[in-house]
């Protein structure tokens, strides 16, 4: 069942090697408006086979991974 | 984001006298090169709790590139700012990857090798509280749902004061005059990251294709509105955009403990079109200025094209 919109956290760390595979965040950050989901983006790629019917398709190639997400913060000395 | 983060030094001291332009401090060569500094308090008419930049702090002499309203008086305090800085040198133009926790009260998300692709700054002008927005560029990302929401984690959350009580000096490099718009009625910072993602195949996840990111050039605009003049052959804004002089800028946003902001640009070039005049309500006059990197070549910290001081 969805859940409300607004309500959100974000916290980070800095990785040792770029991507690295590591599950622990250990500082909460304090932003302001909605975590947004929606700029992670993994595209199906269509693999362009040449057929005989006129809409006949084949399982597409999964992308990689990329694309955005922002946050915002309030600009005050910590 | 932008590369440095240091305090100007470990701990805040007093002044016992000096100039406006090098007051003696009580501590001695504890505040470094290049890093920016607050002084005195509101309305004192001398360091007005103002942002000031710091060529060199030597034994006891604090030189500032900006200087102060008037002769410090024994007390008056000078504060270490956290100074976030652009960085310079081809050396340090790798970045660190970030991984972020990303959680809703529905899904929560893992994003891995994060790193900022671009920053807007907002909120400087008179009554505004500033903000920053950050647009993370990420490498991989996965679901989870191990992590806790609510996350009980203590959340670094801090609260921003509105502009007020602040100034804009403005002045050619190497003139540490105060020189001050001041009918100043806008301020705005344009800053372009140049990051370029590094694309390869030695990614930890099977969908992985960024591998890393390096800084390339910065753009770093800034801006700043005031009003018309009357009627001159030689207007004072045009006048920095026709010559061929570098200027500095210091904006301080606050001078309030606790919330203070001070943005500088130690050497910027006039950029964009010649300033005329801008119709409206009341007429305005705009001038732009592009920031570069200084000629002090001591380290990233002096050579920073942007600062921004914290405190």
């Amino acid at each position: 069942m969805s859940r409300p919109g607004t309500l959100g956290a974000v916290s980070y760390a800095a990785e040792s090697a770029w991507g690295e595979d590591v599950a622990t965040f250990a500082t909460r950050l304090g932003v302001l408006d909605v975590v947004e989901l929606s700029g992670l983006t993994q595209a199906k790629i269509d693999p362009g086979f040449t057929n005989q019917y006129r809409n006949q398709g084949q399982q597409k190639i999964s992308g990689p991974m990329g694309g955005i997400f922002k946050t915002k913060h309030w600009l005050a000395p910590g | 984001m932008f590369g440095g983060a240091a305090v100007s030094a470990a701990s805040g001291t007093t002044l016992t006298g000096g100039t406006a332009t090098a007051p003696t401090t009580t501590a001695s060569g504890t505040f470094s090169a290049g890093s920016l500094t607050f002084v005195g308090a509101d309305a004192d008419a001398r360091g007005g709790g103002q942002c000031y930049a710091i060529a060199t702090h030597v034994t006891t002499t604090l030189t500032l590139l900006n200087a102060l309203a008037g002769s410090p008086t024994n007390g008056d305090a000078l504060f270490s700012a956290t100074t976030v800085s652009s960085v310079e040198l081809p050396s340090t133009a790798s970045i660190t990857g970030l991984r972020f926790l990303l959680q809703t009260s529905n899904q929560r998300m893992e994003a891995h090798g994060c790193f900022a692709t671009a920053v807007s700054i907002s909120g400087l002008n008179a009554g505004e509280a500033p903000f920053i927005e950050i647009t993370w560029g990420i490498s991989w990302f996965r679901f989870e749902s191990s992590s806790t929401f609510p996350n009980a984690t203590a959340v670094e959350q801090f609260t921003p004061k509105v502009a007020s009580r602040g100034t804009l000096h403005v002045s050619a490099v190497g003139t540490a005059t105060r020189s001050l718009r001041s009918t100043l009625r806008s301020f705005s910072i344009d800053y372009s990251l140049g990051v370029s993602p590094l694309i390869g195949p030695t990614g930890v996840n099977a969908f992985q294709n960024t591998v890393g990111a390096v800084r390339t050039t910065d753009a770093i605009m800034v801006s700043w509105e005031e009003d018309a003049e009357a009627a001159t052959a030689s207007p004072a804004l045009a006048g920095f955009w026709d010559g061929a002089t570098n200027y500095q800028v210091m904006f301080t946003h606050n001078n309030t403990v606790g919330g203070r902001l001070g943005i500088y640009l130690p050497n910027c070039v006039a950029a964009g079109e010649r300033p005329t005049q801008m119709g409206g309500d009341v007429n305005r006059v705009k001038l732009s200025l592009q920031a570069h990197t200084t000629a002090t070549t001591t380290n990233d910290l002096t050579l920073a094209a942007f600062k921004m001081g914290l405190a």
